[in-house]
């Protein structure tokens, strides 16, 4: 825990997060919302926005919290908790400040807000960070990176699903089925992006 | 009790966190030993991995990579007996990169280098192993990476490792190649495939070692100067 | 005891856990390129689902209204913390291989799902019972999909080598985007089938 960070300029990490290392698509992480919202464009970038919005605020506060808190005290082994229990807490302290501040923007966004607690790809981001030891510029960069990264893609399933939806699909590949494999294609179109950068 | 009142809430709360913290606590200190010796283990097989020597289980590899790379004192067994620097304090930790070490493998002098580097995601570490002078690869083993499953984290699957084996260091070092991803079998060409769908890991991959070619071929140039 | 195995087919086949309700395949998906590793996580998914579900349902009473999903989080993750100490001291090789995922079963949604769906209002022995088959069921699905991967992208099941050395390896199958393409295609096959079967009555 007390080795260093790795030597990545956070920008290089910002658009790999979001091209080259897409955590949907080759993470696999926030299936479970990612496949039951991505039926219609609106909601798709409602969930979307929301999602970018708690992985950079968690993302930062977890790096603080494990940085000041957990590692000073040697509690390391309580960080699956305390990580959850900021992203629950951070969730809906942000339902609350939408909700006073905004009530239009609390009307487009507030619905997604608790369905984000269990989205995986907001722990992931947490336990990534701690792994690769990122400090803190890295994390923010990875954080929000890997929320444009979800969004985007489910903004591309979302209008793939329309055209879809009008498709003669076989009756056992309808929903779910079809889904799947169009991620797949999404997937492997993303797996191109990886000559596009230079890690100097 | 009211189970919605407040001081119900309050004492549930506390009590299960209490029970939960405590039974972790106990958990996680019965396993702190085993946990630092499997930790020490890695490393000390990854360091025979790439000098080329059988893997023998825990125990067994444990004392001979003390004996071969740092016996702390300990008269090692007669086949392996040189080495020059204690490693064991050295390669204690998850250190980014450590210092050379000379071994004796079968009566071959080797020169042994704990890497770190960076790699897409973070860190990559591991050992390298080359021959005194410099001019062959003996082995490539790594320690840790956090490259992502099924692309770049394919760096530390055999067929990839095992290519730097043996592999003949050119002027400027080692080449990892964009190629179809199958493992190249030509020893002579200072070459290595790359992995499919992860150029910047392979990128990462060839920068890492010739680094370190070029910090062992320093040390040898040292030395032999020295003589 | 006709419940138990009513149970066990409902969430073997009729309401697995992948096949129909397409929960919880975030964090596992990703390790299925080796069928050793899924077969460590799988069973991980599993002995957490079972025990939390049991834990909850022991609870049941006891836990207040206002903080019960917060509870629920801190059981499984109780668990997920116990399962990740046990691998990292036991079974060092899979634990450094599976790295953050460990840690990410505490999101996974079937556990939660069950503690929600049905712990919540039986008794800890049906409970029990439904958390095991329920993670069963997610491991048969999740183990067919290794196993292939496994043994097409490298000629491999758990690391012994099972196909002839003149093999051309599928390098796609190592590749995250066939997990997807494996996972919709046995979807479309289970969907057909229960399809079938239902035309048939």
């Amino acid at each position: 825990m007390t080795s260093l960070a790795p030597q990545i300029n956070p920008f290089v990490l910002l658009f790999a997060s979001i091209f080259t290392g897409n955590i949907l698509l080759t993470n696999f992480l926030g299936m479970c919302s990612f496949i039951s919202i991505s039926k219609d464009m609106k909601s798709a970038g409602g969930l979307g926005l929301a999602v970018t919005v708690v992985l950079t605020i968690t993302s930062a506060i977890n790096w603080a919290v494990m940085r000041y808190i957990l590692i000073p005290l040697d509690l390391m082994v309580y960080r699956y908790i305390v990580f959850i229990v900021v992203i629950a807490a951070t969730v809906q302290m942000l339902e609350m400040i939408i909700d006073r501040v905004s009530p239009a923007l609390y009307m487009a966004l507030g619905i997604f807000l608790p369905l984000i607690t269990v989205n995986c790809a907001i722990l992931g981001v947490a336990l990534f960070m701690q792994i690769r030891n990122y400090d803190f510029l890295q994390t923010v960069m990875f954080g929000l990176g890997s929320g444009l990264g979800w969004w985007l893609a489910i903004m591309a399933l979302a209008a793939i699903q329309k055209k879809v939806s009008k498709a003669p699909v076989p009756a056992g590949l309808k929903g779910p089925g079809i889904t799947l494999i169009t991620i797949g294609f999404m997937a492997l179109g993303f797996v191109g992006f990886s000559g596009m950068l230079n890690v100097q | 009790m009211n189970k919605d009142s407040f001081l119900y809430v309050v004492i549930f709360t506390f009590l299960a966190a209490f029970v939960f913290v405590f039974v972790i606590s106990l958990a996680d200190g019965a396993t702190a030993e085993r946990v630092a010796r499997n930790q020490e283990l890695v490393t000390a097989q990854a360091f025979l991995n790439a000098v080329g020597r059988p893997l023998r289980g825990a125990d067994a590899d444990l004392e001979a990579f003390s004996a071969l790379f740092g016996g702390a004192g300990k008269k090692a067994p007669a086949e392996t007996a040189a080495e020059t620097k204690t490693a064991g304090t050295v390669f204690g930790g998850q250190s980014a990169a450590g210092e050379i070490v000379e071994a004796e493998i079968d009566g071959e002098k080797v020169l042994v280098k704990q890497f770190g580097g960076q790699g897409l995601w973070g860190t990559i570490t591991g050992v390298l192993a080359v021959n005194a002078d410099v001019t062959r690869i003996i082995g490539l083993d790594i320690i840790s990476h956090s490259e992502t499953p099924g692309l770049g984290g394919r760096i530390e699957e055999d067929w990839f490792k095992n290519q730097f084996r043996g592999e003949k260091i050119a002027e400027k070092g080692i080449s990892v190649r964009k190629g179809e991803g199958g493992a190249d079998s030509d020893s002579e060409n200072a070459a290595v495939d790359g992995i499919t769908g992860a150029s910047l890991t392979s990128a990462a991959m060839e920068k890492i070692v010739n680094k370190e070619i070029n910090a062992l071929r320093e040390r040898r140039n040292k030395e032999g100067a020295g003589k | 005891m006709s419940d138990a195995s009513a149970i066990l087919k409902k969430n073997l086949w009729s309401d697995n856990p992948i096949f129909v309700q397409i929960l919880g395949i975030c964090s596992t998906l990703a390790v299925t390129s080796a069928l050793s590793n899924t077969l460590i996580m799988t069973a991980a998914v599993t002995f957490v689902t079972a025990l939390s579900s049991t834990t909850v349902s022991l609870l049941k009473g006891l836990i207040p209204r206002k903080v019960r999903m917060i509870v629920q989080t801190l059981i499984i993750a109780f668990y997920v913390i116990i399962v990740d100490i046990v691998l990292r001291a036991f079974l060092p090789d899979i634990s450094r291989s599976l790295g953050p995922y460990v840690g990410l079963i505490i999101t996974n949604c079937i556990i939660m799902g069950r503690a929600e769906a049905f712990a919540q209002s039986n008794p800890p022995v049906a409970a029990l019972w439904d958390g095991l088959t329920s993670g069963i069921g997610y491991m048969v699905v999740l183990v067919i999909i290794a196993a292939v991967r496994e043994m097409l992208g490298a000629g491999s099941l758990m690391g012994y080598s099972v196909l002839p050395s003149g093999f051309t390896k599928w390098t796609i199958m190592v590749m995250p985007p066939s997990a997807f393409f494996l996972l919709g295609c046995l979807i479309w096959a289970a969907k057909t089938i229960m399809m079938k079967k239902e035309a048939r009555r």
